[in-house]
């Protein structure tokens, strides 16, 4: 507390500070000295802030830094390293998100605020209400009363109002933790539209469950993500029966892609070896005995075992029908377990998840994946390890955890501080958190159309295009929308080259093609190049950067913190300046809106800001 | 203030890895650029025009549904093997030939079964990955634990199959090895006289089978190629793509940010060429089918190799991904209406490599990770292991069935268990090595491609000439 006291002190004189008149405290885009004197005054003094007046800086000394050197003092968390941690804990930090962070002063303070946050939108209502306001019809007519969500599904374009829908909560959701994990989750426990034709309100209720346990427990996660009508329809445990061959589509990809894996894994999500090779973590009668066990399940609204699909109520857990569940054999299960005959198939089934569940592979297998999804692609064994940890026993003897296994993760060193010292840290920005973060930080406008009946899909952000299985995205991606229950890459993707060539994997590229790097870079650019424009459209707003577009310096400095956490290189930043400097630009406003442009621009396409550190 | 001294602190950290990251890169780039210089000597000679279309059926074929017996008797024992999702008689497309007592999928008719008996189409029987001949008594020892015969792993897995029928590896541990087209790309790419554009390319963006050592393949849309157009338009004021330019070539640090740099360097440097030749293609006279993502991606490999010329191309190899083949449910619909897909679009290719005068010059080929079992599991089958594959092409020795048709009977000699889940028996090194024979590999380099093809009888399937 001295040193805190005596730094204040230094800087005070520094500053030649006189008190007056309280000048904009309330985080404005104005930053002057008087704001910085009024906050230190009123963390000092809560309740008592003295009136502080504008003051000169000596010279030489900029405000930006000095505000940056206040902030870490008061709260150790500086702009940058705010915004680092926001762009892995959201769908992308805002100039507010950052000041708020740094006001709580704490990440831990921050992720107890998030996790007590409920979820802000419900993807499902959201979808509904969208899709009402376009005037559904059912045969040309409209609905003499509010639908059900199986009529709902009926209609095609629903994905478009789900698609819309899901980029409305991502934008402005307050659970933004949340939605960033539950976009985690829709990564591993993959069901998609691209194959499930008229199922939009049944996939906003696939995501609403994956939101809502995203803080809970992986144990229930899984048995949610089991009973979903929209998984059994993915991979076929919906209807599938009693059989002496029943279907193996969900026994297998629940093991491979959502709970252990292929092989044995040690803690720190290295392969367990056997005479240097991998060793198998379940063999065929393994995937055999868990098919039978999932015999047995139907939509809830299911009146006959062979209802029709179409009808099937597709938001509802599915119900078991014991007469079409194998009670009759026994069920080979991991690690030597064998379920009796005999049982129930409820007792099948959730003996089935505790087994999975308690098979040493879930913590590290699921941690890395995490860890790949939100920080980087190549986590240390050592950081595997202490999230596979908490992921085993959260301190208090609870296995599976996801509070507690996201909290590790964000909270762990190498998240915090990996960029200063590991070479290869981060992972590159996929096509969605792209372009999310670009909105988010610009305060996107969504596209203002009017709601009225006929005029077709009710669109807020634009070019969300949706493909049938085999249609080209300039994307590569979209929510819920994977090729196949391999999501959009593999955990383990290598792309051949630099990533490759020092044993590295890099995911998030096997969507990377030369098509897509020149459609997506082109969409990102016309996102950027449209914005400040009034209109329909989706619209950024750069206002702000527009006021700071004659002083270069500044704008980097912003611009720099916003979107790259501050790690933007000396060299890139002189390359920026002397585009604005070497360059004529219009004068006047188009000019400022030019200038701004080219230079988010030149960042969003630049390998610095692609790949998130 | 703060800003310098994280700048400082982060060049220095820079500065360190440096030292400690680039020397094995450089080592990496240097043995690439000896092995292409003493192996360029090899093919430059090439004169010939030839390319490898690879049609990926992701999700694995029920091939055994895809050609089925015709003969009545065999056909009603197909009936009772494969019940619920037996293929009635009527409906089926019987060939001519010495295999006339087998008949194609009722949606292959007008098309590959009119293929197959003008000789331009060859149907491979049970392919799939082995790392040396298995019977199922050998397979059955080693589940029990013999370890003397060695069987590829994770069989049945989607992604690990996929990966073996691509790259050849059947053991699994590190890095994912190269492709085997792409090695074979690496290899010829000498016959090519460009320096700068790829052999290979894809209509479904990254693929793993044309990932080469020094060869990647190059993602083409199915409308063909477009450019970074607002960075080169940027209007009179700027010029965006210099500083752009500038940006790429910053000396980085971070292998992921090298990636990136590269991705976009490579794509640029070949964009325009690749544009600009496009421009002067031929407008392509077959009619092809609506609706049909399959047909409009061969459309585009046609207009590439109606190029080829002005790229200064001898030899060149496409890839093209369908997916939607894991017909776990309502198989009979999806199947018929996927494998009308193939039979539609390989149709208006072949048609249109007649039209280009290429038709010999071109050989199209199926791989899929697996067949499926020829047990039914409802409506729907599961993953297997052996499949019948397609390959068409005028130097195709057609009109034949490569191999033997297995017996698909469960538990019976062919079955790897119980519920007919087939052992192959070519294994998908003599598949690729027949393939990369007829590209004009010497066998010493098909050795290097296929490991462990001296382990089979027969290195060169006959299927080619």
């Amino acid at each position: 507390m001295k040193h805190f006291i005596l730094l204040l002190f230094t800087l005070f004189s520094v500053l030649n500070v006189s008190y007056a008149a309280p000048n904009d405290v309330n985080g404005d885009n104005t930053v002057n000295i008087g704001d910085v004197v009024s906050t230190i005054n009123m963390v000092l003094n809560p309740g008592t802030a003295r009136p502080v007046a504008d003051c000169t800086l000596p010279a030489g000394v900029d405000i930006v830094d000095v505000v940056c050197l206040i902030n870490i003092v008061l709260s150790g968390v500086s702009h940058a390293d705010a915004a680092r941690f926001l762009t892995q804990s959201t769908f992308g930090p805002t100039v507010s998100d950052i000041n708020q962070l740094i006001t709580i002063g704490s990440y831990e303070a921050w992720l107890s605020q998030q996790f007590s946050t409920p979820a802000s939108s419900n993807q499902l209502a959201a979808t509904e209400v969208l899709w009402l306001k376009s005037c559904p019809k059912k045969s040309g007519v409209l609905y003499a009363s509010r639908p059900t969500s199986s009529d709902l599904d009926l209609d095609l374009s629903a994905e478009t109002y789900r698609i819309n829908a899901w980029w409305e909560t991502a934008i402005t959701g307050d659970d933004q933790l949340r939605q960033r994990v539950a976009f985690a989750l829709s990564e591993i426990f993959v069901v998609s539209g691209a194959s499930l034709f008229g199922r939009s309100f049944g996939l906003a209720d696939y995501y609403d469950m994956l939101a809502t346990n995203a803080f809970g427990n992986y144990r229930t996660l899984l048995e949610e993500v089991s009973r979903h009508p929209m998984m059994g329809l993915y991979l076929n445990m919906l209807q599938s029966k009693k059989s002496s061959r029943p279907d193996e589509n969900y026994a297998r990809e629940l093991l491979q892609l959502f709970s252990i894996g292929l092989v044995e894994l040690n803690l720190d999500g290295s392969p367990k070896l056997s005479n240097g090779e991998p060793i198998p973590s379940y063999d065929q009668d393994v995937i055999k005995g868990f098919a039978k066990v999932f015999t047995g399940w139907n939509f809830a609204n299911a009146d006959s075992w062979y209802f029709r699909r179409r009808s099937g109520d597709t938001t509802r857990p599915m119900l078991p029908w014991e007469v079409h569940h194998d009670n009759t054999n026994t069920k080979q299960l991991l690690n030597g377990t064998v379920l009796p005959a005999g049982q129930t198939a409820w007792q099948d089934f959730r003996q089935a998840l505790d087994n999975v569940f308690n098979h040493p592979n879930v913590g590290p297998f699921i941690s890395k994946q995490l860890i790949q999804r939100l920080v980087t692609s190549n986590p240390s064994p050592a950081y595997v390890r202490r999230v596979a940890q908490v992921f085993n026993n959260n301190g208090v003897g609870t296995r599976g955890d996801l509070k507690s296994v996201i909290k590790a993760i964000l909270l762990d060193q190498e998240a915090r501080t990996g960029h200063l010292t590991i070479p290869h840290y981060g992972k590159l920005r996929e096509p969605m958190l792209r372009l999310s973060h670009l909105r988010r930080a610009f305060n996107v406008i969504p596209a203002t159309r009017e709601a009225s009946c006929g005029r077709g899909p009710y669109m807020l952000y634009h070019k969300m295009r949706v493909g049938s299985s085999n249609g080209e995205r300039p994307f590569g991606q979209e929510i819920l929308r994977s090729p196949s229950v391999f999501n959009f890459f593999l955990p383990d993707y290598d792309p051949p080259g630099p990533v490759k060539n020092a044993s590295l994997v890099a995911p998030e590229f096997q969507i990377v093609a030369a098509n897509t790097i020149v459609d997506l870079a082109n969409e990102i650019s016309f996102e950027i190049h449209r914005s400040d424009r009034a209109g329909s459209d989706t619209t950024l707003q750069l206002d702000r950067e527009k006021a700071l577009a004659n002083n270069p310096d500044r704008l980097l400095d912003h611009l720099d913190s916003l979107l790259l956490s501050g790690n933007m290189s000396a060299a890139m930043r002189t390359i920026l300046l002397e585009h604005l400097a070497n360059n004529t630009f219009p004068a006047g406003d188009a000019g400022l809106a030019a200038k701004v442009k080219d230079m988010l621009t030149l960042i969003a396409l630049s390998p610095e800001y692609l790949i998130q550190k | 203030m703060c800003q310098k001294i994280n700048k400082q602190r982060r060049k220095f950290i820079q500065q360190i890895g440096m030292l400690a990251g680039g020397a094995s890169l450089l080592a990496t780039q240097t043995n690439l650029q000896l092995m292409k210089s003493a192996l360029a000597a090899n093919y430059s000679g090439l004169s010939d025009y030839k390319s490898l279309v690879c049609v990926f059926l992701a999700g694995g074929n029920d091939s055994f549904n895809m050609f089925v017996p015709h003969e009545s008797a065999a056909h009603q024992n197909y009936q009772e093997i494969r019940q619920e999702i037996a293929l009635p008689r009527g409906g089926l497309n019987p060939v001519s030939g010495s295999s006339s007592n087998y008949a194609f999928h009722p949606s292959m008719g007008d098309s590959v079964r009119n293929l197959y008996n003008q000789q331009n189409l060859a149907l491979i029987s049970n392919v799939g990955t082995l790392i040396e001949p298995i019977t199922r008594e050998q397979y059955l020892a080693y589940l029990a634990g013999d370890r003397s015969i060695q069987i590829p792993q994770r069989l049945f897995s989607h992604n690990s199959q996929a990966e073996i029928w691509q790259t050849n590896r059947a053991l699994n541990t590190g890095a994912t090895p190269p492709g085997w087209g792409g090695r074979l790309s690496d290899l010829l790419d000498s016959a090519n006289s460009s320096a700068n554009l790829s052999p290979s390319l894809s209509l479904s963006g990254t693929s793993l089978w044309q990932s080469g050592n020094n060869t990647q393949p190059f993602g083409v849309g199915r409308s063909g190629v477009r450019n970074f157009d607002y960075l080169r338009n940027g209007g009179a004021h700027v010029n965006r793509a210099a500083s752009w330019n500038r940006l790429l070539n910053l000396s980085l640090n971070n292998p992921l940010e090298q990636q990136v740099a590269s991705s976009f360097t490579s794509v640029q440097n070949k964009i325009s060429d690749l544009q600009g030749a496009l421009l002067n293609a031929p407008d392509i006279q077959t009619v092809y089918p609506e609706n049909n993502v399959l047909a409009t991606s061969l459309k585009m490999i046609a207009n590439l190799i109606s190029v080829r010329e002005s790229l200064g191309l001898k030899r060149q190899i496409f890839f093209v991904k369908i997916s939607g083949w894991d017909t776990h449910d309502v198989q009979l619909g999806k199947h018929a209406a996927l494998l009308s897909q193939v039979n539609d679009a390989l149709s208006a290719f072949y048609q249109t490599t007649e039209e280009l005068n290429v038709a010999n010059s071109v050989t199209s080929f199926t791989i899929s990770e697996f067949g499926r079992k020829s047990l039914s599991n409802g409506d729907g089958t599961d993953h297997g292991w052996g499949g019948h594959q397609l390959v068409m092409g005028g130097a195709v020795n057609g009109g034949q069935v490569v191999g033997s048709l297995p017996n698909i009977t469960p538990a019976g000699p062919d079955d790897r268990g119980s519920d007919g889940r087939i052992i192959p028996t070519i294994a998908v090194d003599q598949y690729g090595a027949t393939l990369a024979k007829w590209m004009g590999l010497t066998n010493g380099d098909i050795n290097t491609l296929f490991p462990n093809l001296n382990k089979f009888n027969t290195r060169d399937l006959g299927f080619l000439s």
